[in-house]
């Protein structure tokens, strides 16, 4: 106490005070806090709390007749699909145009989408891309609705093998607007891999081990599994025998992997930087993702083949902004934004005038002039089926195998 | 008045406790005793969620979780109480710094700090790179990332903060008086560490390895990211809620955790308890 006068004066003030109360730390800090003078501007400043409360109701209302005057606010859009799927539309001042603000998430696999829909998703979310096998298990559970194609004019131009698309109608109706297709090729590393792998089981050479990658989706996987390993006609129509086998192939491709991506942004920067050299399972337009970071990444359909896939703008069942929802579906396939998804990330375009638009380089990236020979390699498979009346193994236990899989 | 005046004034919280908190708590303990059908839950009461929750590979993914889970812990608690030690007995002014660059990265973020060891880690990474520059070694070693190391040390870098704030807030009440005692009585620095220093910061120590494990416990998206194989149970239990739409199943999981939890807590004080000072 002898060298701190000060400490020493507050303690007295302390102790003749409040008897009690000298060993309470916090008291103890408030004198000291008023010793410092802090006390002094507060009582400069006497408010009590009825001037402060209309203090802040004044500010407030100054503030609000401050805000510029709008014509009318952004519309917030709820969009939930693939890393991606929104950029042809940001492709002009359409959005801006329009009073439209894109609220984005982005989903890892199709099964998100109903998940996030059948559990409170209803109501607040206004746009999903679905895979067009999911459309008719989402239109017959009520969460996806049905298109009035008036709406939606630029259908006209969709190539009739899209706009037909068995998966897409349900009892005639349109549920979905079908905008960009693809396949599911492997991507590889030109430098690593020394030429273009022929065959899946490329896969497993010795010089790829600890060097694949492979997607989180259980439906493609499964599908492309399927192709490869089992005697299957079609892939999605698989006894349970058929399904475990598929499975077990996972396993093993999983077993010389070193990465399981979580999104397609995520596989193509592991193969960017080189983590990974060679995938099982992709998308055309990871070579573009990877050109962005600057590593040179390829892609070929080896001789096993693929499956392919027709993904479509949706507007779910009580969707909050159905105006704003309709002008998005039509922009998608409108020229000018399929050209840009065409030519910059290198999806496959449904739009006929579009293609006509495309510039060389971008149009050879899909067999546009002779759909029939890539359908040969690529296959558009229907959904697995939904109900066990066939024997054979529904989505349900597709799903519950994977789980195998995804704990290997 | 005065009787009453608590329970008025704390009744927002506790609604907000009760109605954010307790309420979705007990409905997904009602719901882990329910059954999924295809997009639908059934309610009817049945164990089978907590029994697939404990066996075949849920639990050898459980241990997994649970080793990755207690060696964050031990790490950040070690690194943490280093951390803190220098800023509380070494540091003197720069003390101060020192815990304001502490608690700057906590701005950061978790995706940001993830992305980061993404890059310090990778193939072609600052480490490997610097390792291959200085002729240590000739391949990148690709052990670095994308196993269960990296998420080791990701958890760690992010959980730091977290675990240096409650140890130094231990350690500040630790007065020097004590410590001159007992240097004056001929103790050692090490004594004076595990005799004084170390058991008075008990509930610093404690608090920041429980904080640590119960977040590294339950992680997912690091695991996703950098783990590159590795499933742990915050993984399986986000597949439940996630793509199998198995509430039910990802409910009873989360209890099997939060039990497990609880346990370790209790342990954890125990051991500590028994670390008394001089």
């Amino acid at each position: 106490m002898k060298g701190r006068p000060h400490r020493a004066g507050l303690f007295q003030g302390v102790r003749r005070h409040r008897d009690g109360d000298a060993d309470n730390e916090g008291e103890r800090t408030m004198q000291r806090v008023r010793g410092s003078g802090l006390i002094r501007v507060r009582s400069m400043m006497q408010l009590s709390r009825r001037q402060f409360g209309l203090g802040a109701a004044a500010m407030g209302g100054l503030a609000a007749a401050g805000l510029p005057r709008r014509a009318r606010a952004a519309t917030d859009v709820t969009f939930l699909g693939w890393q991606g799927y929104d950029e042809g539309l940001f492709v002009d001042d359409f959005l801006a145009e329009n009073g439209i603000s894109l609220n984005t998430t982005y989903i890892g696999n199709n099964d998100e989408i109903v998940t996030k829909l059948a559990s409170g998703g209803l109501g607040s979310i206004d746009i999903v891309t679905p895979y067009m096998g999911y459309i008719p298990l989402l239109a017959e559970s009520g969460l996806v609705q049905p298109i009035d194609e008036s709406k939606v004019p630029n259908l006209a131009s969709v190539m009739p093998i899209f706009r037909n698309d068995p998966n897409i109608s349900v009892d005639g109706v349109l549920y979905g607007v079908p905008f960009t297709w693809g396949s599911a090729p492997m991507m590889y590393n030109p430098e690593a891999t020394g030429g273009e792998p022929q065959s899946w089981m490329d896969l497993f050479k010795p010089e790829f081990e600890g060097k694949v990658a492979m997607m989180d989706d259980p439906l493609g996987n499964l599908m492309l599994a399927a192709l490869i390993a089992t005697d299957a006609e079609s892939a999605t129509d698989l006894t349970h025998e058929q399904l475990a086998a598929a499975v077990d192939f996972l396993i093993k491709v999983k077993s010389v992997s070193r990465v399981v991506a979580v999104s397609w942004g995520d596989m193509a920067d592991s193969l960017a930087r080189g983590d990974v050299v060679i995938t099982f399972s992709g998308w055309e337009t990871i070579k573009k993702f990877a050109a962005d970071l600057g590593t040179r990444i390829e892609y070929t359909y080896p001789q096993e083949g693929t499956f392919a896939w027709l993904d479509n703008y949706c507007i779910a069942t009580d969707a909050p902004n159905l105006e704003e929802d309709y002008l998005l579906c039509n922009k998608i396939i409108s020229v000018e934004s399929q050209v840009m998804i065409g030519t910059e990330l290198l999806q496959g375009i449904v739009s006929q005038d579009a293609v006509a638009a495309l510039d060389p380089e971008a149009a050879s990236l899909y067999p546009y002039d002779n759909m029939d020979a890539f359908g040969q390699k690529a296959t558009f498979f229907r959904f697995p089926p939904l109900d066990d009346s066939s024997g054979l193994a529904t989505f349900d236990d597709w799903l519950e195998e994977y789980e195998r899989f995804k704990t290997a | 008045m005065t009787r009453r005046a608590p329970l008025v004034l704390i009744a927002p919280s506790l609604a907000v406790f009760v109605t954010l908190f307790v309420a979705p708590f007990a409905y997904f303990f009602l719901m882990s005793f329910w059954k999924k059908q295809r997009f639908t839950i059934e309610r009817e009461f049945n164990l089978d969620n907590y029994y697939a929750a404990v066996t075949d590979e849920n639990l050898e993914i459980g241990i997994n979780t649970l080793i990755v889970a207690v060696s964050v812990a031990l790490t950040t608690t070690i690194l943490g109480f280093i951390y803190a030690w220098i800023v509380r007995f070494k540091a003197g002014n720069w003390g101060k710094a020192l815990l304001f660059v502490a608690l700057v990265t906590l701005f950061g973020g978790y995706l940001m700090k993830i992305y980061a060891w993404k890059t310090i880690l990778g193939n072609e990474g600052v480490l490997n790179t610097a390792l291959q520059t200085l002729g240590l070694i000739d391949e990148p070693i690709a052990a670095l990332l994308y196993s269960p190391g990296a998420v080791i040390v990701t958890l760690t870098h992010f959980l730091l903060p977290f675990a240096i704030l409650p140890i130094y807030g231990s350690m500040r009440s630790i007065s020097d008086i004590e410590m001159e005692a007992a240097r004056d009585l001929g103790a050692r620095p090490w004594q004076v560490l595990a005799g004084i220093i170390v058991p008075r910061c008990r509930a610093g120590i404690v608090t920041a390895f429980l904080f640590a494990f119960l977040i590294a416990a339950g992680d997912y998206i690091t695991p996703q990211l950098v783990g590159g194989k590795l499933t742990m149970t915050g993984n399986m239990i986000a597949l439940q809620f996630g793509q199998r739409f198995n509430w039910p199943l990802g409910a009873a999981m989360s209890f099997v955790v939060l039990t497990t939890a609880l346990f370790v807590i209790a342990a954890t004080h125990s051991l500590m308890a028994l670390w008394r000072p001089r």
